[in-house]
């Protein structure tokens, strides 16, 4: 496996009650304004109900997806990127530096998960830097340590392989071959059922 | 659409549209300016082109959030379409001023000129192509097809040949002095792109061809189809316009005939492209989330 040292993010949908605590401890943390997010609980809903002889069955599911940037391997918003204000650090960590960007939006575009986000006010992109500060002083970052389920958390790729198992591509999120996320995902029961046309995202317009 | 993309789509028409003329008008006569007054409309034409990327540099502004740091857009070469972009016009534009100032001041000798000129021909081409890869973005799947490249090549090569044709009747090219190499040859060439035009645009529209993709693309409103079907029909106005022009027998249409053909095709063609521009910038939607 490619950079067992990199940082990455655990995500335990079946625990995950969709309360946001991450997301509301993420623009605690990082005083982000409204309308911007760097984490965000998607809530995934789909099925139906199906008649079994005389009785009605439920194929209903949902389930959460708690989502930042998931700190690529191969980050396509650091491609597309023409100021070089996007840079990957030796731990894994996807960093933006607001200073050097131009405000082009191009990462916005590129990434598939739709990390990077435009702060209107200052007319630059910024995103989730793994809380790098806390990590760095033996912390946790601000949204692992506000989960109420436990179902978030964090530390070296391998390390995590090794605690929980997971996947890193559930729907709908990308196929993970395109940019190779730091992500870890026990995936909810629900997910399995779900498709593209048959399942939808309930909050898009929250996220 | 947003109303943020206003701004690009400015800037791609300008910048493919400037591109194309050079290319089709002033390429031509750059490369044969040896001949006793080709001069005039050499000069004429570049100042024509450079307004054109100009513009097309000016528009780009809009669209950023922070235009102060607009200066290190040229910072990430080795991975970013968006940077090499900007390397290719900028470099348009300096290899265009620098054939101007050979030609206004006659210095430097011929091959110098032609040396320039071809230069300025390639970086232009690259400013297109670098254009299309911007967009062919596997998160945005409405634009990542061949039909993006294809797109933007048309919009040069339609307005380009379509411009040259009009030229004379716009006073780019006067009487009196020396016609134009390839003489109304780009009437002819402007009737075939318009033809492939109109037809893999009916066939491979990503919204609204008979091919399309539709699978990939979100569903168009009602509004889009109008201007779907809007550009179709200014892109059969502007072909029908150029076999009014083919069907005159003339090496150049100029004066009346020319107001009442290649011209009212130039505008009806340019036209079509924006408005395909526009649809082009509806297809943005995110695959995954």
């Amino acid at each position: 496996m490619s950079e067992p040292d990199r940082y990455a993010f655990y995500f335990d949908s079946g625990s995950c009650s969709g309360c946001k605590a991450c997301q509301m401890a993420c623009k605690d943390k990082n005083d982000l304004g409204p309308g911007i997010l760097w984490r965000k609980v998607y809530e995934i809903v789909g099925g139906s109900w199906r008649r079994e002889g005389g009785l009605w069955v439920s194929g209903v599911y949902a389930y959460n997806i708690s989502l930042a940037c998931n700190h690529c391997e191969d980050p396509a918003c650091l491609k597309a990127c023409p100021t070089k204000a996007i840079t990957r650090r030796a731990d894994g960590i996807v960093f933006m530096d607001v200073r050097k960007c131009v405000g082009c939006r191009y990462c916005e575009w590129s990434c598939p998960y739709g990390a990077p986000r435009y702060d209107d006010r200052r007319g630059v992109m910024t995103k989730c830097d793994f809380c790098a500060d806390l990590i760095g002083a033996g912390g946790r970052p601000a949204c692992v340590a506000a989960c109420p389920m436990r179902a978030l958390d964090f530390g070296r790729i391998e390390d995590l392989r090794e605690k929980y198992e997971g996947t890193d591509s559930i729907f709908p999120l990308p196929v993970a071959s395109t940019t190779k996320p730091s992500l870890l995902i026990r995936p909810h029961r629900g997910a399995g059922q779900a498709r593209e046309g048959q399942s939808r995202i309930a909050n898009s317009e929250e996220t | 659409m947003a109303g943020r993309e206003w701004p690009l789509i400015a800037f791609t028409l300008l910048a493919q549209s400037g591109v194309g003329f050079f290319l089709a008008f002033t390429l031509p006569i750059a490369l044969t300016a040896d001949r006793p007054g080709a001069q005039p409309a050499l000069l004429r034409s570049l100042v024509l082109v450079a307004a054109f990327l100009a513009g097309a540099a000016a528009f780009s502004f809009l669209h950023l959030g922070n235009p102060l740091n607009a200066w290190r857009t040229l910072g990430n070469l080795a991975d970013s379409w968006l940077s090499r972009e900007i390397l290719f016009l900028l470099m348009t534009m300096a290899l265009l001023t620098v054939l101007f100032l050979l030609e206004w001041a006659q210095v430097g000798s011929r091959a110098l000129s032609f040396g320039v000129a071809v230069a300025g021909a390639l970086a232009g081409a690259a400013l297109v192509l670098s254009m299309a890869h911007i967009y062919r973005l596997e998160a945005v799947p409405g634009w990542d097809s061949a039909m993006t490249l294809f797109s933007f090549v048309m919009t040069a090569a339609i307005a380009g040949t379509l411009g040259a044709a009009a030229a004379p009747a716009l006073g780019l090219l006067k009487s009196g002095e020396a016609p134009h190499p390839l003489g109304g040859g780009m009437i002819l060439v402007a009737a075939v792109l318009i033809t492939v035009d109109l037809g893999v645009v009916v066939l491979f529209d990503p919204n609204f061809g008979v091919l399309r993709r539709g699978e990939v693309v979100a569903a168009p409103s009602a509004g889009q189809r109008a201007i779907f079907l809007l550009r179709l029909a200014l892109l059969v106005l502007a072909g029908l316009c150029v076999v009014l022009a083919l069907c005159r027998g003339e090496p150049v249409v100029n004066g009346p005939a020319a107001w009442a053909t290649v011209v009212p095709a130039l505008a009806a063609g340019l036209a079509s492209e924006g408005l395909g521009r526009v649809l082009f910038f509806a297809l943005f939607r995110k695959a995954g989330l």
